[in-house]
């Protein structure tokens, strides 16, 4: 009887994570297109202002920068970070070597924003930056790519992650 | 795609587990980043009285004895959003004489406490006073270019609006708590 309820909730959990939201190549390229213009336009540069406060507002929660004793880093270390993300936004956008891409994203706005709410407060934007981790292979550069002659990722290892697609993309 | 099947359950079991983490960390130091649950709204949350109180400031920057000009911590601190200058300037409150915004509230449960997980005290040693003070002076000379300041004060005012009266009813209330004296020369 207890096998039998195990084996239902397996056969359910397992159509929730991987049938019921599969979402096509196409719609994740158009997602994909999408949050690129937006980070583009809408999210970048962010944290410059941090090298004119200093040290003296550096009020950093627990994280990545709790840990540092040095102060504030130089401006051109948030300029350097800025380049990052905006340049992997633009390969985004094109849609050209998509994993490195995303993976890069992700590190250098979770950076970025390790850095501006170490002076007091704390932003939801988490959700926005954690996409391009959560898509990072889920074969969202595979259509609509502005260099078609630079090969996509095999398909054979795309991965398709749809309840997590549904999770991170819904309203 | 067994393989792959087993890496998406069991991330399942590893963000449980990074909740407990979290939830232990949030305790003990604080609301931390990155995090897996989004930060709560500690300030705008309701006390028990269905009060929810926020705290600001106003600058007023004396020129001379009859001379002095308001300016609000978005005018001060033009460069960054309305809600980072808000917290920005707490920092300040370590020149108050009643240091109200450098320490946590007490008593609190540990509810209590995981509510107010936002709570981050600023420093407050000799080198952060010298390097506010800088800056504080370095910022006027942007804003105020040619006008020699005397000395500055910072108002702190707490706003208390009460969710349970109707929206036409009167329900914010203002308190100035503390007055403090910043000269710029000293």
């Amino acid at each position: 009887m207890r096998s039998r309820f195990i084996q239902a909730a397996n056969r359910e959990l397992s159509r929730l994570a991987f049938r019921e939201y599969v979402a096509s190549s196409e719609g994740l390229a158009l997602y994909r297109i999408l949050y690129a213009t937006v980070i583009l336009l809408m999210g970048l540069p962010r944290a410059l202002w941090i090298p004119h406060y200093g040290s003296a507002f550096f009020r950093p929660p627990f994280g990545f920068t709790w840990f540092l004793e040095q102060g504030v880093p130089p401006a051109w270390f948030f300029v350097l970070l800025n380049g990052a993300a905006t340049l992997s936004a633009i390969m985004l956008l094109a849609g050209y070597r998509t994993r490195v891409a995303s993976l890069a994203m992700f590190v250098s706005l979770l950076s970025l924003n390790a850095w501006r709410y170490s002076f007091g407060k704390i932003d939801h934007d988490l959700v926005i930056i954690v996409v391009p981790l959560i898509l990072a292979f889920s074969g969202w550069g595979t259509d609509y790519r502005w260099i078609p002659w630079v090969a996509a990722e095999p398909a054979s290892t795309l991965i398709r992650p749809g309840f997590f697609c549904w999770l991170w993309l819904r309203p | 795609m067994r393989i792959y099947k087993r890496v998406v359950a069991s991330s399942f079991f590893i963000l449980a587990a990074l909740l407990v983490c979290q939830t232990l960390i949030q305790i003990r130091y604080g609301e931390p980043y990155p995090a897996i649950w989004a930060p709560g709204f500690a300030a705008s949350a309701t006390d028990r009285e269905g009060k929810v109180t926020m705290e600001t400031a106003q600058i007023i920057v004396h020129f001379s004895p009859s001379e002095s000009r308001t300016l609000s911590p978005g005018a001060l601190m033009f460069d960054v959003t309305s809600a980072h200058a808000r917290e920005l300037i707490n920092c300040f409150a370590i020149f108050a004489a009643q240091p109200f915004l450098l320490d946590r509230p007490v008593p609190l449960s540990m509810l209590e406490r995981m509510a107010a997980s936002s709570f981050r005290a600023p420093r407050s040693d000799e080198a952060t006073r010298r390097r506010l003070r800088g800056w504080l002076k370095s910022r006027l000379n942007i804003l105020l270019p040619g006008r020699i300041v005397q000395s500055v004060d910072f108002h702190w005012i707490q706003l208390r609006f009460d969710s349970t009266l109707p929206n036409m009813a009167p329900s914010v209330t203002t308190q100035r708590i503390d007055e403090i004296s910043f000269h710029s020369g000293s």
